[in-house]
């Protein structure tokens, strides 16, 4: 069962890393903006502990990643096969890992 | 003469999608005041496509059952289950059956040489096979796809690039709500489609369409596109309809993808007509110039045809 939303942070060598964990909706989509808006430069979003994505969660990658640069590093599986459903893993920033993400 | 028995040829040319179509044009009124427990969240969920089942689990929100994978729910209450039946009431697609339309859209494919394929079969192995005779239960669907094909250029309905309209099953590889598989020259509707809002079905149907028209464009009429998808990309002029997701994803998605761009304007220009050419007029230089190129060849290209 999906727990409710949490996100940590890193920083090294200048890049943000956050480390989102369980349902990422619109309330998780507007924490990892916020983090965004008040850190200048490379941004890597960890989603390998996320276990429910909403529609409006897939917005907000959008809107982040495609819209403002957000890396999203070794997202779920779940979190794979709905951004496929909704067609934008390919205008997304995917990565492998944190250290490809944030090497870009 | 009878009132009506000849039509002036811009009359001819003016052609008008049902009403279910050109909704598209307006936004997507809430039905969370009409349906019990709907929050809004909930009803963009069910809005993307996602179902409530009751199980032996309890009641999950997830996929389709036998595409997705368990890791795609997420536990749900039955207080939602009941708004997200009701909501399938009105805004959903369900299993019905309209053999009427079925046997007309039947015909109509077999006009133009498109073959109708469901995926229904139960076993998740054999949901790559088509079904012995099209699923009985699409009668929605089918309705729906009826109504929209007679209103498109016959010659779009008559070209090799669309030969086969599948509705059910899964996607290959990944899942995907939707596809347009060139090598097969099919329009590929899968389960999560199909199962979902009306409106979504509609979209992503003309969207798929859409990407049939834009492989059978000419060099020359992709080079003239791609100039004004340039000066668009510049001006950050793109048009978002809301179905799948909200018009702001669709807007990133047509920006990043050319192609994309081509069957998503397809989409709005068959649905959205006099929405579309108001919209472009509202437009400063240099959009403005850049959408009535993409409007004029795509007017071209349906044969001198435009929408009401």
């Amino acid at each position: 069962m999906a727990s409710s939303f949490e996100l940590t942070e890193d920083r090294a060598d200048g890049a943000l890393v956050l480390r989102a964990s369980g349902k990422f909706d619109r309330g998780a989509g507007e924490a990892v903006a916020a983090h965004m808006d008040a850190h200048e430069g490379t941004c890597v979003l960890n989603m390998a502990d996320v276990e429910y994505i909403s529609s409006t969660g897939v917005a907000f990658l959008a809107k982040l990643s495609a819209g403002q640069g957000l890396r999203i590093a070794d997202p779920a599986d779940c979190v794979r096969n709905i951004l496929s459903l909704a067609g934008v893993e390919r205008i997304l920033s995917i990565f492998a890992s944190d250290e490809e993400a944030k090497q870009g | 003469m009878k009132e009506g028995e000849l039509k002036p040829e811009e009359d001819l040319l003016l052609a008008s999608m049902p009403d279910e179509v050109r909704e598209l044009r307006n936004d997507w009124p809430s039905q969370t005041e009409s349906v019990e427990n709907l929050t809004r969240e909930l009803e963009q969920e069910f809005r993307f496509g996602q179902q409530i089942t009751k199980t032996d689990r309890g009641y999950l929100m997830g996929g389709t059952l036998q595409g997705g994978s368990s890791s795609m729910w997420y536990p749900a209450t039955q207080q939602q289950y009941h708004a997200y039946k009701r909501w399938r009431n009105i805004e959903g697609l369900y299993e019905s059956r309209d053999d009427e339309a079925y046997c007309d859209l039947q015909r109509l494919l077999d006009k133009h040489d498109i073959q109708l394929a469901t995926h229904r079969t139960c076993s998740p192995r054999s949901r790559k096979r088509s079904d012995a005779f099209p699923h009985p239960g699409y009668g929605q669907i089918y309705a729906h796809m009826l109504s929209i094909l007679p209103q498109l250029p016959k010659a779009h309905l008559s070209r090799e690039t669309l030969k086969r309209i599948q509705l059910g099953g899964w996607g290959p590889d990944a899942a995907k709500a939707s596809a347009y598989k060139k090598s097969e020259a099919a329009v590929l509707m899968y389960d999560f489609a199909v199962g979902g809002a009306r409106r979504t079905f509609i979209g992503l149907f003309l969207h798929e369409l859409g990407h049939a028209h834009e492989t059978a464009l000419s060099e020359s009429e992709c080079n003239v596109l791609h100039q004004a998808y340039q000066v668009l990309i510049e001006e950050d002029a793109f048009f978002g309809v809301e179905f799948l997701l909200d018009p702001d994803t669709r807007k990133l998605y047509q920006k990043f993808v050319f192609v994309e761009f081509l069957a998503e304007t397809y989409m709005i220009y068959a649905s959205c007509g006099a929405g579309l050419r108001a919209r472009i007029k509202k437009l400063a230089e240099p959009a403005r110039g850049a959408w009535e190129q993409v409007y004029a060849s795509f007017k071209e290209s349906f044969g001198g045809m435009e929408y009401e």
